[in-house]
């Protein structure tokens, strides 16, 4: 692979809680406390010590990503995406590890950075675009194609504290899209502006990675992350849990702690007539098995939520490998005539063929169909309990055979 | 292309010439600092001028009419006038240097670029504000009768010294004050009494000759003194080892100033 954007290594970021939460201290507090510690120095008795409390919002992270990735970076609240984008954009310094950058970064972490209510918009072009990377020269060479992208036309003269906050976040966010810089990191910054707004943006986004540009996001829309990213990394408690293809890590992150997964966060077109609402499996008595042995019974359960009639409506699940390759598929209409439906909610079981699965983890695939042959809803990458030996199999026996499947053949001689 | 490594615990290799790399910067906040002083006032420019023309009236009257302070020569209105925007130059580019990374707070945990640039672009308005009073100096000279010789080709390194001045206090203070608030407090404080301390409506050489080297430990006396050496035909005196020693002593808190603020701005947006 060519050298990456962006190479990180090892990386840690620790702060020092004091007191609690005491983030800026007044001089009184250090005088008093320099004073407290010498008295007790001369009175020959050790300090007492401040209780200072040591946490850890990033630990031993590491990761390469390519020129033209689009990265989602995903967590709750708190699990360290903050703190990585500001250890990126050179805001904080790290306190372990190592990055390399190659090529000029331009962070985002909030809208109009650097605005200023008093300067017109023009100005703000300028300065907004000077702060966050941009030279002179190209601020001059984007300035026409910044205004119009903002739609601020006449208003480029008038100060910006008398524009509406549409339009503020508009031309803030043209001056962003316009940045010639390798690197973009974004912060949830695309949760602004009406929805056609948003869309070009997320149009302009995928523009600028197609050319080559590599971009993070942060977001906690899943389905910006879905339809916008490459690939997704997820963190909790400050490390990095997850890294991969960003369906998967999504449904991982959404199914962290739940019973099933939550499906109606995303998936389908915003105008589908349905979509998938939840997934969960089940073995015998058991939900959602932490693994299932070769043979043993396993369901999925999918709940599908209809806003209008379903007409010769079908659904599919397919099964890849750890590999990534596609085991085997099947579809409702295998045995069973297509499904007419009213709106509502439905719930269908598939029973697994676990017998024919060798050992592996396993990820599905599920889409809803209608009309045949149209795709409503296509969701990949769920994770499914990973299918192990069963107690009965011998691991020699295991160890001589290969290929997708297990299946069951006959010997004889003759 | 770029190639930026950062490691934990080391310092960034190349800090001069990042600090180079982002001089536009430097300039588009300078710019927006200018803009903005001026934009919602109705005098605009003007105030620039009617802050040194009260001052200098009030301490002509204080000093020259009541207390009837000597004045070597020099009309006393211009030895006041001169005082008032030496003074003014540097105690408008030595408050926004120290404000500068507090009411930039904003940009500080947003974005990346050398801290550094944010006091020195804090300097220009008193810079600006002091290019304009100086046009009315230039102005009012002549009706005093007075024309300056070649000394005043000197006038742009006092006006640099002033600078360094002013960079050099308000570094320490603009690092310090993003830990402990109090010294945005001890600011104007510190303003008000070295107004009085330093010579701005009276010569210096009313300071006994063997006090004058403590009293050059006040950088500003040697600027003050200087300027008006420049200006008026050499009628002030200039105490060169007292110069000398004012450069000095700038020149080291120049020094352990950068030195204090390279070592705490990287804790800056954690801090702030």
């Amino acid at each position: 692979m060519s050298t990456p954007a962006i190479h990180v290594q090892n990386l840690g970021k620790r702060y020092r809680l004091q007191n609690s939460d005491v983030r800026t201290w007044t001089l009184r507090e250090t005088l008093r406390n320099a004073g407290l510690s010498a008295l007790s120095r001369l009175r020959g008795t050790a300090p007492k010590h401040r209780r200072t409390e040591d946490f850890w919002a990033l630990r031993d992270v590491s990761f390469a990503i390519q020129p033209g990735e689009i990265v989602g970076l995903i967590g709750r609240n708190g699990a360290g995406k903050s703190t990585l984008l500001k250890l990126l954009s050179r805001i904080t310094d790290p306190t372990t590890g190592r990055i390399e950058l190659n090529g000029r970064v331009a962070s985002l972490l909030e809208v109009g950075t650097g605005f200023n209510g008093e300067l017109t918009g023009r100005e703000n072009i300028f300065l907004n675009g000077a702060i966050l990377g941009m030279s002179r020269a190209e601020i001059h060479s984007q300035f026409d194609q910044i205004v119009d992208f903002a739609e601020i036309g006449p208003f480029v003269d008038t100060p910006v504290k008398r524009y509406s906050s549409g339009m503020f976040v508009r031309l803030a966010f043209a001056v962003a899209a316009h940045l010639q810089n390798e690197i973009l990191i974004v912060d949830e910054v695309l949760a602004v502006g009406d929805s056609k707004f948003q869309r070009r943006c997320l149009d302009k986004m995928q523009d600028v990675a197609r050319s080559g540009h590599t971009v993070i996001l942060v977001s906690h829309q899943m389905q910006l992350v879905q339809s916008l990213a490459t690939r997704a990394l997820l963190l909790e408690d400050g490390k990095l849990i997850g890294d991969g293809e960003p369906g998967l890590i999504i449904a991982r992150y959404l199914g962290q702690k739940a019973e099933r997964y939550d499906l109606s966060r995303f998936g389908g077109e915003p105008d589908a007539i349905g979509r998938f609402i939840a997934l969960s499996f089940s073995s015998g008595e058991q939900t959602w098995p932490a693994s299932v042995a070769q043979g043993e019974p396993l369901t999925a359960h999918l709940e599908i939520e209809l806003s209008a009639p379903l007409h010769e409506g079908n659904l599919f699940i397919a099964v890849r490998n750890s590999e990534g390759i596609e085991v085997f598929s099947s579809n409702w209409s295998e045995t069973n005539s297509l499904l007419e439906l009213q709106p509502g909610t439905y719930h269908f079981d598939v029973s697994l063929p676990t017998l024919y699965l060798r050992p592996d983890a396993y990820w599905i695939s599920l889409c809803l169909i209608r009309n045949q042959a149209d795709s409503i809803s296509l969701l990949r990458g769920l994770e499914m309990p990973p299918i192990i030996p069963s107690a009965t199999s011998d691991k020699l026996l295991e160890s001589r055979r290969w290929g997708l499947v297990t299946l069951p053949c006959e010997w004889s001689q003759k | 292309m770029q190639r930026i490594v950062i490691e934990a615990g080391k310092d960034s290799a190349n800090y001069w010439l990042d600090l180079w790399r982002y001089r536009e910067l430097l300039g588009f906040l300078s710019w927006r600092d200018l803009l903005v002083r001026y934009k919602q006032t109705l005098l605009g420019v003007a105030w620039a001028l009617l802050r040194p023309i009260l001052f200098t009236f009030v301490f002509t009257l204080v000093f020259s009419k009541i207390g009837k302070f000597p004045s070597n020569g020099i009309p006393y209105a211009l030895l006041t006038l001169t005082g008032v925007l030496v003074w003014q130059l540097f105690a408008t580019a030595f408050g926004g240097c120290s404000a500068s990374l507090v009411n930039n707070a904003h940009l500080i945990t947003k974005v990346y670029f050398p801290r550094l640039i944010l006091p020195c672009a804090a300097m220009a308005v008193g810079l600006v504000d002091f290019l304009v009073a100086l046009v009315l100096l230039f102005v009012v000279m002549p009706f005093f009768g007075v024309w300056p010789d070649w000394r005043w080709l000197t006038l742009p390194f006092w006006i640099a010294l002033a600078l360094i001045t002013a960079a050099s206090a308000g570094i320490w203070i603009a690092a310090l004050n993003v830990r402990y608030r109090d010294f945005g407090t001890l600011v104007p404080l510190a303003l008000q009494l070295g107004m009085f301390i330093s010579p701005v409506g009276y010569a210096s050489d009313i300071v006994p000759d063997r006090w004058r080297l403590l009293y050059s430990l006040n950088p500003l006396v040697s600027v003050i003194d200087g300027f008006r050496w420049s200006l008026f035909e050499g009628k002030a005196s200039l105490c060169l080892p007292g110069l000398m020693l004012s450069i000095l002593f700038l020149l080291m808190l120049l020094w352990t100033g950068l030195r204090y603020f390279r070592s705490t701005e990287k804790t800056f947006a954690d801090i702030i």
